[in-house]
């Protein structure tokens, strides 16, 4: 005979006792693992979709509207794409899908795919040579053999955006046949961007697409395989794969086109220098050098970066700005539309104009060539205007002047005096005539003269003047550059030797290019930004606390009978240790055997849930199709945690019982005695400190309640406000339990007399004030949880007139595949997509600026590794939306953003920033420039509940002076009359069907967003009503259990007379007292807790629900309770009285 | 020096629902000697139990002393009382207590579980299988309790109390729930076990009969020893 075997003995002879304990941990078990399970699961699929999508992708390198060339690709073993956005119709135009992206792949993009198969042939008839994913194929209900239109934008090199970009609608459309639909695991599902939501795709094959786009040779998307070699932008190689080494292949070197950049010998523009000039002006013969070489760029613009280093490079090279300019004006003339070059050295004045100062005035100097002379009557030190458009934050132009004092007149013979400076200005370097100029800026073609038609047919792009570079910069630098070209002189070096010097010292991170790990980015993402396993284990805490209670509750009543057996082994010497040790000992085979079923309960539990995530609560999933899946160290932990919650509970609710002195146990007097004193004088200072304040407990925890209340709404982190507010809670409910414990105890020890059978039956309730206070507790925990969390359910429509709301009083929010350059707002915007002028009257549409990035709004459950970066004009937002904290005014305030210099103040959802990013006021999220340098953002203020959410705002100024070749805008808020409303949203997507454009209203999109977290809450109500239900049932044991404990008692009132109707009433006063005493701590406790989060977030109570709740539970509780004392009381309570 | 001895000993114990408190024993002594007989009588109420519990270390007095083998019990902690408890005292009650889950012989070998240092398990079965002889229960050593009578019962109880070799039994009122016959035997088997074994025992009753059975007998009455 053993401590233990008595244990399993006792287990084996009272195991009929031990079933709520079974249940309770069974309970414990399968809620905990089950959540636990329903983590891994969606980290599963999140893990699954992010193996679709990338398949066997590992890096690569994203160059958006930067381009590459595809022998890059297959130099560095890497799979070239072209990666596009483009819209795509059926045929017949019935239906369309914008934001579809737009792929050219060959053949070694298939074998990264998960399958390996290849689904474009590049090989196939060129009409059939379209393949679309399963997805876009069901949206457009198309099928192979069909015939579909996708529309794209040609690819500019330079932004259009930028002074001279050329036209803003430069489309085309590509017409296949569908010959193959792409399965999600033959990469259908393939997409760069963390999202658990299928992108809609169209494959073309890369040759295909190059050639429609005019990019032969071209990519912008290169992707390496697992293990494959990388990209090392540091030193501009690529570094060398372990294959490559084998074999003794050298690293990869890039070209000078990888950078967009171009070299060409050209005719010597030193001839121009004054150092050849004669007193007169003319010109000399010279003995300069003939050609020099020319580094230009296909973006026009030279980026700053690369004209840095090459100049640092190499000694004596000199930058060129050409700019067209709007014309020229003297006192005899006016000519239209010319080109001027700025650069150095280029304009001093002859001797003979240096020698007469007074002619000198503080104009600067201008270099004319002959004919410009001849046409505005020039001569030496004659003043001259030029007239030029400079560009502002979007592609709006100011036209400005400058005065010059012509210092140099051209010959237009002289050596280097010809096109050459001038880079190719899309829409018009190509042109045949001026008139045909398509520049991306306002021509006057009535003011273009045959004469400079002629100008163009035998000069073409030739200068007509020059300035200084200084002078040149000072006019016409922009945000995209300010160089269009480096000139030097290189008489030893071959073409081949210039190009390898120049590229050996670039890298590709120098126009912003940097190499992205998509597969440890995927990794990061699935682990979601909702921890559904922490929220289930969260949203089920308290059922799970719930089991617990009612499960210790349960095991106390089984050991009050068993008390004496417990005195006795403490009469007989055992210690309490051991005594407790034996009986929680026997709890534990309990708790085991309970924790082992319930794992396999916590199975099904994760089933239903996951059943429940696909099906009635797919809102909170947002497309993901969940697998199942459970860890076993997950299934471990849930099984221990289980075991050790349980037997913690047990401990801890017995520990008053163990110590009660033997002889009160062998009495069977339970709760009677004290402890021993010597134990009791040997107690901590600090017990005895907490004893000393027993008085002012509850109001320590209403101080409490209001300190985490007060820290919760000043929190930003989404754990600390969730931390603070349940904190708050639960020191709400202890107070108040406390507060009714000390009135339980007060009223044990009244003399009143009872003069009633309800009195008689209430103060029943104080003759066990624990056991009554447990389940007080789990009624209002409960309570207070379903009460609290439903009352954050966004019930109410928002308004999409008020201006300090969700929606910012826009009724439209748009979205377009392409971007639209043009201000929707001014008539000439309007005029280019021809929209009608009544109906556009009243509409005022705020464009914002759009950096991609992954969506970081709830409707998205993957954690956004990079969040969407989008840019506003604030002043345009002024007095719109709700802020929880901060302003629009503050986007503009980057002094006080704080930190270093480059830190940008930025606007988010408090959604977004709490849920989806996990930031606060304050924090920073890190963003790369198109220079490739990190940059941050500092959160300054959070929006209420908006249709802003998933994106992270900042300035448009900001925007554009990390991201200058940004181009037009792709997001938009619509303020519109409501009653046109809808003439509106159909007037705009009609007419700018061609950039994709999507409406939809604000109110719709609010709603999009309310319902995922209205789904968290219906999630969370049915497990917390679960954990009412339970508790209720806790109070419906404990009704049956004190009517069994004084049937006696019942028996005599029988006899006395009382009807077993009255009694039944005495019963159900008692336990109704306990329920009603939950319910309104619970409400209170909500009350009181929700408060400030309510007050801050602008919302209302969804008062008529949570009256409804709390109707029904008080109603369920009261059946529970009459129904426990109507079985507890049935059969003959008369013989109860004579057993005893 | 005594085996046990209650010095000036108060004990009063508070009244349900007030403050105020009931004195139960007002500044007692007694003594009881090794290897003493003696009874404690008196009518309901009077304090019998508590003497019997402050004797048996399971209560602890508001006042006074407590002296076992000389030594005094004031302070001492739980875990001392407990040891003291297993190793010399025997407890006898009037409802057996034996644990309903386990055997006779498992009952009866409870209190060794208790011992530190664990006495070797095989030489304490012996010893309880020498006294369940003794008491005419050998053969029911794998019952269960309720599978015996209530003179059985009660006769493996007195087993039980006997296993760890106590310095003295308390019983309080063993033959309470017994008949009369039952109950002369029981007195008859305590008496000569303690008299083998040299036990002292202290038994509280309220038949005179039993009492007068004992060497020496004591009475109690309004808190206070009457000799």
């Amino acid at each position: 005979m053993k401590q233990h075997s008595l244990s399993f003995q006792s287990f084996r002879y009272y195991w009929k006792s031990h079933v709520g304990l079974l249940f309770g941990a069974f309970l414990a078990s399968a809620i905990l693992s089950g959540s636990l399970v329903v983590g891994d699961s969606v980290r599963a699929s999140l893990r699954k979709a992010a193996e679709q999508r990338l398949g066997k992708v590992q890096t690569g390198l994203v160059g958006g509207d930067r381009w590459f060339t595809e022998e890059l690709a297959k130099k560095s073993e890497a799979a070239p794409i072209i990666l596009m956005s483009g819209s795509v119709s059926e045929a017949t135009g019935k239906a369309r899908v914008n934001a579809v992206q737009v792929l050219g792949v060959d053949a070694s993009f298939w074998k990264l795919s998960p399958s390996g198969k290849t689904m474009t042939d590049s090989s196939a008839r060129p009409e059939e040579s379209l393949a679309v994913n399963a997805s876009l194929a069901h949206r457009l209900g198309v099928k192979v053999g069909d015939t579909l239109l996708v529309r794209l934008e040609k690819p500019s090199a330079i932004s259009k955006d930028a002074p001279l970009s050329g036209s803003t609608d430069d489309q085309i459309s590509i017409r296949r046949k569908i010959s193959a639909i792409v399965a999600p695991e033959d990469f259908g599902a393939f997409q760069l961007a963390a999202s658990q939501t299928g992108a809609d795709s169209v494959f073309l094959p890369l040759s295909v697409l190059q050639a429609e786009l005019g990019k032969k040779g071209r990519i912008n998307v290169m992707l390496w395989a697992n293990g494959a070699s990388t990209l090392s932008c540091d030193t501009c190689l690529i570094a060398p794969s372990a294959q490559m080494i084998e074999q003794n292949q050298s690293p990869t070197r890039l070209s000078l086109e990888d950078f967009a950049l171009k070299l060409e010998r050209i005719e010597s523009g030193r001839g121009l220098l004054p150092l050849s000039t004669t007193d007169k002006g003319q010109d000399a013969p010279s003995t300069l050098p003939s050609t020099e070489w020319q580094l230009t760029t296909d973006r026009v613009f030279m980026d700053d970066s690369i004209a840095q280093k090459v100049f640092k490079q190499i000694p004596g090279s000199q930058g060129v700005l050409t700019y067209l300019v709007n014309g020229f004006s003297s006192a005899k003339g006016r000519t239209p539309y010319s080109f001027v070059a700025a650069a150095p050295e280029l304009v001093q004045a002859s001797p003979a104009l240096q020698e007469e100062p007074k002619n000198q005035n503080s104009k600067p100097q201008i270099t004319v060539s002959q004919w410009l002379a001849d046409d505005l009557g020039l001569a030496l030190g004659d003043s001259m205007d030029v007239r030029y458009f400079t560009v502002g934050l979007g592609r709006e132009m100011t036209e400005k002047t400058a005065g010059f004092t012509v210092a140099k007149i051209l010959p237009m013979e002289t050596p280097g005096l010809n096109g050459s400076w001038t880079p190719d200005f899309p829409g018009v370097t190509d042109a045949p005539n001026c008139r045909d100029w398509k520049p991306g800026i306002p021509v006057k073609t009535d003011a273009i003269r045959d004469k400079d038609e002629a100008y163009w047919k035998k000069y073409h792009t030739t200068p007509k003047a020059f300035i200084s570079l200084k002078a040149g910069q000072k006019l016409w630098s922009n945000r995209f550059g300010n160089l269009t070209a480096i000139r030097f002189s290189s008489s030893t070096k071959t073409e081949a030797e210039l190009r390898a010097e120049i590229v050996g010292h670039l890298q590709l991170s120098d126009i912003g290019l940097v190499a992205r790990d998509f597969k440890s980015e995927a990794r990061a993402a699935a682990q979601g930004s909702v921890d559904f396993g922490g929220l289930f284990v969260g949203l089920s805490m308290f059922l799970i606390a719930a089991a617990l209670v009612f499960a210790a509750l349960l095991f106390l009543f089984t050991l009050e009978q068993r008390a004496a057996q417990i005195g006795l082994l403490l009469a007989l010497g055992w210690t309490p240790k051991a005594v407790r040790r034996a009986v929680l000992s026997e709890a534990g085979i309990v708790a085991v055997i309970g924790a082992a079923l319930g794992i396999l309960g916590g199975i099904l539990y994760t089933k239903l849930a996951l059943a429940g995530l696909n099906g009635v609560w797919s809102g909170a999933t947002v497309g993901l199709k969940l697998i199942y899946q459970a860890n076993p160290e997950t299934l471990g932990i849930a099984f221990i945690a289980s075991i050790i919650t349980s037997l913690g509970t047990l401990w801890w609710a017995s520990r008053q019982l163990f110590k009660s002195s033997p002889k009160d146990l062998l009495a069977g007097e339970v709760w009677a005695s004290k402890p021993n004193s010597a134990d009791e004088s040997r107690s901590s200072w600090f017990k005895a400190m907490f004893q000393k304040l027993a008085p002012a407990w509850p109001w320590i925890c209403l101080l409490l309640a209001s300190v985490f209340s007060f820290a919760g709404s000043k929190a930003t982190n989404p754990e600390e406000i969730g931390g603070m507010f349940f904190g708050a809670g639960f020191m709400l409910l202890t107070a108040g339990l406390l507060l009714i414990y000390r009135w339980l105890i007060a009223q044990s020890r009244t003399q009143k007399q009872a003069v009633s059978l309800s009195q008689i039956g209430a103060r029943n309730v104080t003759r066990r004030p624990s056991r009554s206070l447990a389940v007080i507790g789990m009624m209002s925990g409960g309570i207070f949880l379903v009460i609290a969390v439903n009352a954050f359910r966004i019930g109410a429509e928002a308004d999409p007139t008020a201006k300090v709301s969700g929606t910012g009083g826009f009724a439209l929010i748009g979205e377009s595949t392409l971007p639209i350059y043009e201000d929707l707002n001014s008539e000439a915007g309007q005029d280019v997509f021809a929209l009608d002028e009544k109906i556009m009257k009243q509409v005022r549409v705020v464009p914002f600026r759009v950096r991609e990035g992954d969506d970081a709004s709830c409707l998205n459950l993957n954690k956004a590794q990079r969040p969407m970066l989008t840019a506003v004009n604030p002043a345009k937002l002024a007095d719109r939306f709700a802020f929880v904290e901060g302003g629009w005014e503050k986007l503009s305030d980057r002094k006080n953003a704080g930190g270093e210099d480059s830190t940008i103040p930025a606007i988010a959802d408090q959604a977004t920033a709490m849920w989806g990013l996990g930031k606060g006021v304050g924090d920073t999220i890190a963003y790369t420039d198109s220079q490739g340098h990190e940059f941050k953002v500092k959160l300054v203020g959070l929006l209420a509940g908006s249709v802003l959410q998933g994106k992270v705002v900042i300035s448009e100024e900001a925007f554009l002076s990390k991201y200058p070749d940004a181009a037009g805008y792709k997001f938009f808020l619509i303020d519109s009359p409501l009653d046109k409303m809808a003439a509106v949203s159909a007037q705009l997507t009609k007419q700018l069907e061609t950039r994709g454009l999507a409406l939809e209203s604000t109110v719709d999109r609010l709603a999009a967003f309310s319902a995922v977290q209205n789904t968290y809450i219906g999630i969370f109500t049915i497990l917390g009503g679960l954990g009412v239900l339970l508790g209720t049932a806790g109070l419906g044991v404990l009704a049956a259990r004190n009517v069994l404990e004084r049937r006696g008692e019942f028996g005599l009132m029988q006899a006395l007379g009382f009807r077993s109707s009255a009694l039944r009433g005495m019963v159900l006063s008692e336990h109704v007292t306990l329920l009603i005493a939950g319910l309104v701590l619970g409400l209170l406790s909500a009350a009181i807790a929700v408060w400030p989060n309510v007050k801050q977030s602008g919302g209302a109570l969804p008062l008529g629900f949570l009256g409804a709740l709390t109707l029904g539970i008080l109603a369920f509780g009261i059946i529970i309770c009459w129904l426990s004392a109507a079985l507890a009381l049935r059969g003959k309570l008369l013989d109860s009285l004579r057993k005893e | 020096m005594s085996l046990i001895e209650l010095r000036n000993v108060s004990k009063a114990y508070a009244e349900p629902g007030s403050n105020l408190s009931v004195p139960v024993l007002r500044e007692v002594n007694l003594s009881i000697e090794a290897g003493e007989s003696v009874a404690i009588t008196g009518p309901s109420g009077c304090g019998k139990s508590t003497v019997l519990n402050l004797l048996g270390t399971l209560d602890e007095p508001d006042q006074g002393e407590i002296f076992f083998d000389g030594e005094s019990l004031k302070g001492a902690t739980q875990m001392k009382l407990s040891q003291l408890r297993s190793a010399k005292i025997g407890f006898i009650f009037q409802l057996h207590h034996l644990l309903p889950q386990c055997t006779v012989l498992e009952n009866v070998l409870l209190p060794t579980l208790a011992l530190s240092p664990r006495p070797d398990a095989k030489s304490m079965q012996d010893r309880a299988m020498e006294l369940l002889k003794i008491v005419g229960l050998e053969h029911r050593a794998n019952y269960r309790p309720a599978q015996l009578s209530g003179g059985e019962r009660q006769r493996a109880a007195v087993v039980r109390s006997l296993i760890n070799n106590p310095k003295v039994i308390l019983a309080d009122e063993p033959t309470g729930a017994l008949d009369e016959q039952n109950a002369n035997l029981l007195t008859d088997l305590l008496l000569s076990l303690v008299d083998k074994f040299g036990i002292a025992l202290v038994l509280v009753t309220h038949h005179p009969a039993q009492a007068q059975r004992m060497k020496r007998v004591v009475k109690l009455h309004e808190g206070k020893f009457e000799s």
